[in-house]
Parts: C-alpha cells; structure tokens; sequence
C-alpha cells in the first residue's frame, strides 16, 4: 500500500495525461495570442505564416494525441505505456517550442521562458528527479538552435525593432541567453520535484493514517465480538450452574413437601428420605467441584502452593484407595509406575485430585468383569500419566464435548446417576494450570484412554 | 382415567411427580429424554405432558415439543412445561425466531396442590 504513490495507478496516469493534453492547448492557445500581440506592435517584422503554421501543426499533433491516449484508455494500457508516453510529448513539445521560438526570433525572443513550463510539467507527472533531465534537454534544445541560427546553417528571424540584429552572432550573447536559461531550468525543476514530492508524502501519509485507523477499528471490533463471545459463554455458564445447583434443592423440597403433606405412605418414608440425602449429598459434591473450579481459575500461581510433587507416590496413595472399589465392582486393576520418574512442579492436592478423578471415572463407567489399567512413565521433558478401561467409551461427538462444565454422556447418566459432570473439567484445568496437556482416546462400547503429560520440574542441578 | 407423561431425565422428579397425581388418580408414564418421550407419545397416547425443558441439553425438551406440533394428532395433547432454572432466565434460553408451544409453565420445585391444579386446568378444557 505504501508504494501507491511512487507507482502510481493507471487511473491517475490516464487523468494525467488528459491534463497535459488539455494543457497543450492552453499553450497553443497562449502562443497565438503572444504572436497576434506581437505582430500588432511589431508589424512586418515577424513570419506570421511559418509562426501560424507551427502552432497550427501542434494542435494537429495534440489531436493526435487525444485520440491515441483515448486508445491507451480502451486497451487499459500499463503504466510503463503512460510514462513512455508522457516522456515522448513533454520531447515533443520542448522540440516544437524550439522551432516556434526560432521563427519568433531566436535568441532575440524573451519567449524562452516558456521552457520552464515544461520542466514544471515533468516535475509534476514524472518520477522525482526526471525534472532535471528535462532542465538539461531544454537547454540543450535553445543552445542547439543558438548555434544553428549563428553558425548561419538554418536562417535566423531578426525582431527588427526590437532587439539589434547583430546579437545573435556573438557567442557571449549565446551563452548568456543559454546561462540564464539553465540556470532558471534548473532551480525551477529542483523547487517544483520538492513540493510534488513533498506533497505526495503528505497524501501518503494521510492514505497510511487512515489504513491505520481502519486496522485499529478492526482490531476494536474483532475484540468486542472475542468479549462478546465470552461474557455469552459466562452468563451459560452461570445459568448452568443454576440449573445444576437448582435441580437437587428442588427434589429434595418435593419429597419433603410430599411426605409434610401426607402423599407417603410410612412404609415408603425412608426410602424416600434416603433419596433426599443422596440429593444433598451430590448437591455437597457439586459445590466442592464448583469451589475446586473456580479457585483453579482464580488463583494466581504466588497463591497457589506449589512444591515439588513425586506424581509416583501420590498415585501409589489414590491407588490403594481405589483398589476396594476396584474389587467392589470386580474390575481387573493394575497399577504400572515406571522406576525414576522426577518430580513435577505443582500443588500437591491437585495431583491428587487429577489421578482420584480419572481412576474412579475409569470405575465408575466400566462394566464389572472389565478392565483398568493406570500407567505413570516419562519422556525427555514430561511425566505422562494414562488410565485406560475397558468400559462405556464414547462417540467422537461426545468426545468433542467431555471437558465440558456439566456435560455427561447419556450412557454415563444411566450408568451412575451421581456426577456432577466437573470432575473432566477440573483434571484438564489442573493440568493446563501446570503447563501440561491432556488427551483421550475412546471408541464407543470399547473403553476410553484418558492420557496427560506435566513437565517436569527443572532439575536441581541445573540451577 | 387420564394418563400422563412425565419426561425428565430427573428420576426423583418423577418419583415425586408420580406420587403426587398417582394419589389422584391419575394414570402416569414417564420417559428419561427427549427421544424416548416422542416414542411414548406415539405409543401412549397420553392426554397431557409435562416436559422438562432443560433436560440432557437445553433442546431436547423444546425440540421434544415442537416436534409434538409437527404432528397434527399431537398437537392438540396439552404440554405442561416444566424447569429448575429461576424464571427471569427462562426466556433468554428459548430461540426468538421459533415458535414454541405450550399450554403452561411450572418452575421446579412444584407443590402438589399448585400441580394438581394446573394439570386439572388443562385436562378439562
């Protein structure tokens, strides 16, 4: 976007070109009035007819002209077609001057000052420095025609009157006329190239500031939907934790006003008493998940009580106490720890919690008679962890989901009705809090593999 | 004798739902999920419904009862919609460009009389 200036577009080209076209005609046009006023107060001193048929033949050319840059046009020329282009009339027309100013007088003519308008003109539509090409041709074009004109080789037209006739065929009149031309040419095409150039960086920066502006609005607005997007997933959030908080209160309270208001019969009291208590007990559990969730969120890690953790210790420890259940359900469970695993860097319950959820999940969902293996082993830079079983498993749509707040496959839900449905969420916070990931295969009816890897603590020695 | 659905994937909810209209006399089936109460409706033939919105997902109970509409011999069976989330939010969780219908809306915990009443209501019309 920045060049759009220094190569300009084909559109800007084409409007260039119509003006110096246009302008041609106001310079033939100034010509003929210069040679009508002259000719009244200098009569019979000038070719009238050589004079009218040179501007005669440029208005020709510049017909010409017109339709050829008409012909650019519906081509769709490139750019390089327009410069050459320009570069040819600005030559043609320094050297149709030079024959207007030889029929009006040569050296004797104050005319010549109408060279400078070409070096403005190049300034303006040509690349920067081309100006000063141009103040070198239009002097060289006038000291050209001087020479000629002296050297007697083309006829020289005395302004009789005006100036003495003898001036032309003095080489000082020659160089000072020639002097004075250049020494204007150049200056002029130096002060017009800055101001075009100077100009041009103003409206390139202008064009930048407002390409600024728009990213900046962008960015703005790419934010406010990313905010947008997240105080949406919050406000779910938060409804589902009504709804989920919401749900056992509401069990609870029916049964008790069922029982307050006769619709049980004593014999059937307890029972639902004791499905009341399961109610409160999974509202407790869901409450300590809610808190377990929100302080892996909130806390930052000054707060949190990191220290080096022996991951093999610890799930020799959650093991022993999920061996029982294990057997409960008949569920053949093998532990294997590689020797040597170092430490990690993380809060001591927290990995305590990440093996408890993912063996009892691996419990809870597998049929008795299955299988759960846990393994604990290591890579170059991490400890990984895996439970396997051999139980419900899951369809890739429910993997898609099953980090989810809340979310439990219906298959879970028939097979346990306890659950808060936080118990994923919380392993994949705990291990993303350590710098870790975590990831699972499954396949439904066959069992899932839950596996995660935690960096390693740095080593000691290395410090 | 009136027959009634009850689909909510809460059992205790039904339990208690059940407990609650069987006393009154009413005969009471009821389902775990949006698919499953669909089928009971074509078997059944109940005469009233009482739909858990947010059951499994949000959609399942208002997909449940829209595809009620799509049947004309559902359509006229008379849903009682029933949810655990505080009625100011009940409204943000609907669809604004669908058309949901239902006869009426019952906040979860419900007292049996309050119950009782509505379902009598919506039976006798």
């Amino acid at each position: 976007m920045a060049d759009v200036l220094h190569t300009p577009t084909e559109q800007e080209l084409r409007d260039r070109t119509d003006w110096l076209i246009r302008a041609r005609w106001l310079v033939a046009s100034g010509e003929l009035f210069v040679v009508l006023v002259a000719n009244y107060l200098l009569p019979e001193t000038l070719p009238m007819l050589s004079l009218l048929a040179t501007i005669a033949s440029l208005c020709i050319c510049n017909t010409i002209f017109t339709f050829y840059s008409q012909q650019l046009r519906s081509v769709s020329a490139s750019s390089q077609h327009y410069v050459r282009f320009t570069h040819f009339q600005l030559t043609f027309d320094i050297l149709f001057l030079t024959i207007f100013l030889h029929f009006f007088g040569g050296l004797e003519t104050p005319f010549f000052i109408f060279y400078l308008i070409y070096v403005v003109i190049a300034s303006i539509l040509l690349p920067n420095k081309t100006a000063f090409i141009y103040a070198g041709l239009v002097s060289l074009f006038y000291l050209a025609l001087l020479i000629l004109e002296w050297r007697g080789l083309i006829p020289h037209y005395n302004l009789a009157g005006f100036r003495i006739p003898i001036r032309f065929q003095q080489p000082i009149h020659i160089f000072t006329a020639v002097f004075t031309l250049a020494a204007t040419a150049f200056p002029t095409a130096y002060f017009a190239s800055n101001i075009v150039a100077r100009l041009n960086e103003r409206e390139k920066e202008l064009i930048e500031a407002n390409l600024s502006c728009e990213t900046r609005a962008q960015e703005l607005a790419e934010l406010n939907a990313r905010l947008e997007r997240l105080e949406k997933d919050r406000s779910q959030f938060i409804r589902l934790v009504t709804h989920e908080l919401r749900a056992p209160v509401a069990a609870i309270q029916s049964y008790l006003r069922l029982i307050l208001e006769g619709y049980v019969p004593p014999e059937k009291q307890r029972e639902i008493i004791e499905k009341s208590e399961r109610r409160a007990l999974e509202q407790l559990a869901l409450i300590s998940d809610l808190l377990d969730l929100a302080r892996l969120q909130e806390r930052r890690e000054e707060e949190r009580k990191v220290e080096l953790v022996d991951v093999a210790e610890v799930l020799q420890g959650v093991t022993d106490l999920m061996q029982a259940r294990a057997e409960e359900k008949d569920l053949l469970f093998t532990v294997q720890i590689d020797p040597g695993v170092p430490p990690v860097q993380a809060n001591l319950e927290h990995v305590k919690q990440l093996w408890t959820n993912l063996i009892s999940n691996a419990i809870k969902y597998t049929e008795p008679g299955g299988i759960v293996v846990v393994s604990l082993s290591q890579n170059p830079n991490y400890v990984v962890g895996m439970v396997r079983d051999t139980g419900i498993g899951m369809t890739p749509e429910q993997l898609a989901h099953i980090f989810e707040e809340f979310y439990r496959t219906d298959e879970a839900k028939a097979m346990e009705r306890q659950g808060t449905g936080l118990g994923l969420s919380i392993v994949k916070r705990i291990v993303e809090t350590y710098g870790g990931r975590i990831w699972v295969e499954s396949e439904k009816g066959k069992g899932s593999k839950f596996s995660f890897a935690l960096p390693k603590a740095p080593s000691r020695k290395g410090i | 004798m009136a027959k009634i659905l009850i689909v909510d994937d809460d059992p205790d909810f039904v339990e208690a739902t059940r407990m609650t209209l069987e006393a009154n006399g009413y005969q009471v089936i009821s389902a775990g999920s949006g698919d499953e109460g669909l089928a009971k409706v074509k078997a059944e033939a109940p005469d009233l419904v009482i739909l858990d919105v947010i059951m499994s997902s949000v959609l399942d109970g208002l997909s449940m009862s829209q595809r009620m509409q799509e049947n004309p011999e559902h359509k006229r069976i008379p849903i009682l919609m029933v949810t655990s989330i505080a009625n100011t939010d009940y409204a943000a969780l609907f669809p604004t460009d669908e058309y949901i219908s239902i006869d009426g809306f019952l906040s979860k915990p419900v007292p049996p009389a309050v119950l009782l009443q509505r379902v009598a209501e919506l039976l006798g019309r």
